[in-house]
């Protein structure tokens, strides 16, 4: 099936089969790498990508799904080697750690701040609900985004 | 991935007849489920047919009643935002239930319809809130059924298509209760309650509605009466044989969970109520 979509701002027309997920297109025919497949089974979030002005799980969705539509990955979020504001307070809290959940959790935040500016930290811990951090540093990420939002405000 | 075809069509009898001119065609909504079970090759699947693209499934309307005309399609996060929903009796039973879902993302795809027939806690919260569903087929066939009887087994059939949820008009409050499973976060046992309070907020009427466990969403009546009955006056609801064991819960614990959760909803529902 031809499908053509937004990628980043760039178009891409593509032939694919009907049962090729949406994170193997931006994987394999994208080059796109952000987005992981951890689990394939929608409970990680390691795969996490926004649809539209929504965050999606991109294992859970055929590409096909995603024809006409306009996909941002986490290469996305910023001009090339910057890094946004809650990107930058992730570094500075150590919010990474084996660094493999970080695309996933930082593209399920970026949603979570951009419907709700002034997130508590159950709102920022139900935000991360979809996403698992095999380190368990949960705890430095909760720290990253209360800073990301001090220091926006 | 067992999947030979798939099709979006642009307009709501497109799909029916793709439905009825393939069989073992299946509609999708959000896709969750179906894509789940496809990559377990739990399912084989001739055509998919997208109900994604049809817009007049999507959105919320005040129906001719005044109830709630919800489109199938209608996203679980566009739902629980809707200002006619928020500003509606449903309003606060339906986020409690859809809090019970995953996370955010699932929220954000997964639609009324797929909820519906999954059977889980959103389900069981429109259960209590008197939900009709409108069902199309081919041939412009229509029927409507509640979603109490549908997850009873009368239907949807391969050919058809949930349209809406149909919320009546009422001036019960709703809340909603449940213990999640530690792992999965699923839940062990979930109940949606419907009450109306009389003056000095003594229950009137109790609507009562479970999930949890192997069956789906389901009313139980032992727990209405219970909730109704005057406090002191009632001895423990009876509800052998309502609640199914698995690996994760005897029947017996789902029970008890029931009449305790069902206390807390019924305090919660109070708490809303604006008389």
């Amino acid at each position: 099936m031809r499908i053509t979509l937004t990628v980043n701002g760039d178009r891409v027309e593509q032939d694919v089969p009907p049962n090729v997920l949406l994170v193997d297109l931006l994987r394999d025919t994208c080059d796109l790498t952000g987005a992981k497949v951890g689990c394939d089974t929608g409970q990680c979030g390691t795969c996490v990508v926004r649809l539209g002005d929504r965050s999606v799980k991109s294992c859970q969705m055929l590409a096909v799904q995603a024809d006409g539509a306009e996909v941002t990955t986490v290469e996305g979020l910023s001009g090339d080697g910057e890094l946004t504001p809650l990107q930058e307070a992730l570094w500075e809290e150590h919010g990474a750690q084996c660094g493999f959940c970080v695309p996933g959790m930082v593209m399920s935040l970026t949603d979570l701040l951009e419907h709700d500016s002034a997130p508590d930290e159950q709102a920022i811990r139900a935000g991360i609900a979809g996403n698992l951090c095999r380190c368990t540093g949960y705890g430095a990420v909760v720290r990253a985004v209360q800073k990301a939002v001090k220091d926006k405000s | 991935m067992e999947l030979l075809d798939y099709t979006a069509p642009a307009t709501l009898d497109e799909a029916l007849e793709a439905l009825r001119a393939t069989p073992g065609a299946r509609p999708m909504g959000g896709g969750h489920r179906l894509i789940l079970d496809m990559k377990r090759r739990a399912r084989r699947i001739p055509l998919l047919v997208d109900l994604g693209r049809l817009d007049e499934l999507r959105g919320v309307r005040r129906g001719p009643d005044g109830g709630l005309e919800i489109g199938s399609t209608t996203t679980i996060a566009d739902l629980v935002a809707d200002p006619l929903v928020r500003g509606s009796h449903a309003g606060g039973l339906l986020a409690d239930a859809a809090a019970a879902m995953p996370d955010a993302q699932v929220r954000n795809r997964a639609t009324v319809g797929g909820a519906v027939v999954a059977g889980a806690d959103v389900a069981a919260a429109l259960i209590a809130l008197e939900a009709g569903l409108h069902l199309r087929s081919g041939g412009a066939r229509s029927r409507r059924v509640s979603v109490e009887r549908l997850l009873a087994g009368e239907g949807p059939a391969g050919d058809e298509v949930i349209v809406a949820v149909e919320i009546p008009a009422t001036t019960a409050q709703g809340a909603y209760e449940r213990l999640a499973e530690p792992a999965a976060l699923s839940s062990l046992c979930g109940v949606a309650v419907g009450v109306t309070f009389r003056p000095g907020g003594a229950v009137g009427a109790c609507r009562v509605a479970v999930c949890g466990g192997p069956g789906p969403a389901r009313r139980v009546p032992a727990l209405e009466d219970a909730a109704a009955a005057a406090p002191g006056n009632g001895a423990e609801p009876r509800l052998d044989g309502v609640f199914e064991s698995d690996d994760v819960a005897s029947g017996e614990y789902r029970a008890h969970l029931a009449r305790v959760l069902t206390r807390r909803a019924v305090t919660r529902a109070r708490d809303r109520d604006p008389a």
